[in-house]
């Protein structure tokens, strides 16, 4: 530590490197995972988030969607001017990345539940490969609209035939899996034989499964968002209820998430203003 | 373990502690307000600065951080006042008073704005923010002293709370705007904002913030606005809130021998946390026991003896 407190890891986490895409593939029709270089000096947890900057343009959270020694992936959905962008980007194209950031999952031993919902699948992804590793019991629910906005499709199904996970894909539409969201099927499965449940998706989603496993007293972790700026726990854009999702998420447990109190009820906008979901 | 007692009274309000959260940080959520203002060696907590219309603030990156402190450019991100008032609302259980941060675009604005978040009972002073350095119309209110003393005889004209001016470090002028400010009716002063800023990235040729400018706070701010303080000191009789770079004890003891009241902690939290109020207040109690003083009162302005 500095004579001024500002760590040396701190600073590390906070410095925008900039990087060369390598590699980028096309998840659904507005999904793209874009694959780096690791910038990273230290291990992110999965659940930890990086903050993409894309000069001249904006600067977002996303989270960390796959990780090896020597790679670094996000997966991003189009859908405003700075996701549209940094879909539209190719191999070769540079763009600035600090992290990785925030507070991710815990993972714990024995038999866990991963429930995902359209993009919000991205940290689960590398939660997943990190559950296998330490020899997690994972059964993971998908839902997503329809066959046309799946996303990991092929690679989850690879590793449900391989026996690692157990997999349940669910569309809306019935165009691809069950005909079912991923609340319908993870709520029929959720049994006290769980140890822990980790969530990612709409806040819809999180909040209903939330009631469900404070009625089964099930332990949960389920990955928010807030309106990112600093991202370092300074500026206050991100808060939900009285925490903080750069510093204190963007992960929080089943007790924090019940205090937080707003999740799929209301957000905040830029400037603050609060603004209901329902 | 504190066993003296650091209490402080500043412009009319009781503090627990000289030790203020400083405006633009974090004090956005009514909720998270009130939580800090109950966390220990807390004295008070200040909003972000509010205007009289929803403002979003610039697009990132809005932040940088050095091995020396933080540049910022948020560009005053704000709901508005009357959205404001329904997040104060939320404030409950608040155990330290809450200075309400404002700024307008002219002192029209300025006296509207104070008009409508003044009436808040969970409002317990407020603080005229002249001086943000990445928003043109703000930043330049407070090189004019007698623009700055137009403002506040207006607003003060209106509310019966007390009023702070948040000055910037970017003019000469400081003492002048002070002097006026004080003359025209202000009840304290709070000394500095950041240091107008710029970061460029080597690798793409150009300026990070999107906003261009930022404001410099942390450690590198703190010898500027100590210079500050114990210049106004001189000068101005009302009391002041030191602000700029404090990180440890030692600084808070130093802000207030050179004149400060109290002292407002910003970038420090980004560094340690909230839990930085206890550690200073510690700090500050033994220090103030070990040179065989009794009370904050005692030391505020002697390195000017």
């Amino acid at each position: 530590m500095s004579v001024y407190h500002i760590d040396r890891s701190m600073l590390d986490r906070h410095r925008r490197r900039i990087v060369r895409i390598v590699r980028r593939v096309d998840e659904c029709l507005d999904t793209v995972s874009l694959y780096m270089h690791n910038p990273f000096s230290s291990d992110p947890i999965p659940g930890q988030f990086t903050m993409i900057w894309i000069p001249g343009v904006d600067e977002i959270p996303l989270s960390i969607s796959y990780m090896d020694s020597c790679i670094l992936g996000v997966t991003v959905r189009g859908v405003g001017e700075a996701t549209r962008i940094l879909c539209s980007l190719q191999p070769g194209d540079t763009i600035g990345v600090r992290g990785p950031l925030g507070r991710g999952f815990t993972i714990v031993k024995g038999r866990s539940l991963v429930v995902g919902g359209g993009v919000g699948v991205a940290p689960l992804r590398y939660l997943i490969y990190r559950l296998i590793d330490v020899g997690v019991d994972t059964y993971v629910v998908f839902g997503f609209r329809d066959k046309l906005h799946t996303i990991y499709l092929e690679e989850m199904e690879k590793l449900s035939v391989e026996g690692r996970i157990k997999l349940c894909i669910a569309t809306e539409d019935g165009s691809y899996g069950f005909k079912a969201t991923a609340y319908d099927i993870a709520s029929r499965i959720l049994d006290e034989s769980f140890d822990m449940v980790y969530v990612c998706g709409p806040e819809e989603l999180i909040r209903r499964i939330l009631v469900l496993c404070v009625e089964k007293d099930l332990p949960m972790e389920a990955s928010i968002e807030g309106y990112m700026k600093c991202g370092m726990g300074v500026c206050g854009s991100c808060v939900r209820g009285a925490y903080l999702v750069c510093r204190d998420g963007p992960v929080f447990d089943r007790d924090k998430l019940l205090e937080i109190g707003e999740i799929g009820l209301r957000r905040r906008r830029a400037s603050g203003t609060i603004e209901p979901l329902l | 373990m504190r066993s003296l007692d650091l209490s402080v009274d500043i412009a009319g309000l009781s503090l627990k502690t000289p030790l203020i959260l400083a405006s633009g940080i974090l004090g956005l959520s009514g909720r998270l307000l009130a939580k800090i203002s109950r966390a220990e060696g807390v004295g008070a907590v200040t909003t972000k600065s509010i205007g009289l219309k929803p403002r979003d603030g610039y697009p990132n990156p809005t932040i940088i951080l050095l091995p020396y402190g933080l540049i910022n450019s948020m560009g005053l991100p704000n709901p508005g006042a009357e959205a404001f008032l329904k997040e104060l609302d939320e404030a409950e259980d608040l155990s330290s008073p809450l200075i309400a941060s404002f700024y307008g675009y002219s002192v029209d604005e300025i006296v509207e704005t104070a008009r409508i978040i003044a009436k808040h009972p969970r409002v317990s002073a407020l603080e005229l923010n002249v001086s943000c350095p990445h928003v043109s119309g703000v930043y330049e209110l407070g090189f004019k002293p007698e623009l700055v003393a137009e403002a506040v005889s207006k607003v003060k004209k209106i509310i019966d709370k007390p009023l702070f001016v948040k000055l910037s470090p970017n003019t000469h002028l400081i003492v002048d705007v002070a002097r006026a400010a004080a003359e025209a009716g202000a009840d304290g002063l709070t000394a500095i904002n950041t240091v107008k800023a710029l970061a460029i990235d080597t690798e793409l040729f150009r300026p990070i913030l999107s906003g261009v400018y930022g404001g410099l706070s942390g450690p590198a701010l703190k010898p500027i606005a100590l210079r500050c303080v114990y210049e106004i000191y001189k000068e101005v009789d009302i009391p002041i809130v030191g602000c700029g770079g404090v990180s440890n004890s030692l600084d808070v003891v130093e802000f207030i021998l050179a004149g400060a009241s109290a002292v407002a902690l910003g970038s420090v939290i980004a560094f340690k946390g909230v839990g930085v109020f206890r550690e200073l207040a510690e700090g500050l109690s033994s220090y103030l026991e070990r040179k065989g003083f009794r009370s904050v009162r005692e030391i505020v302005g002697l390195s000017h003896r």
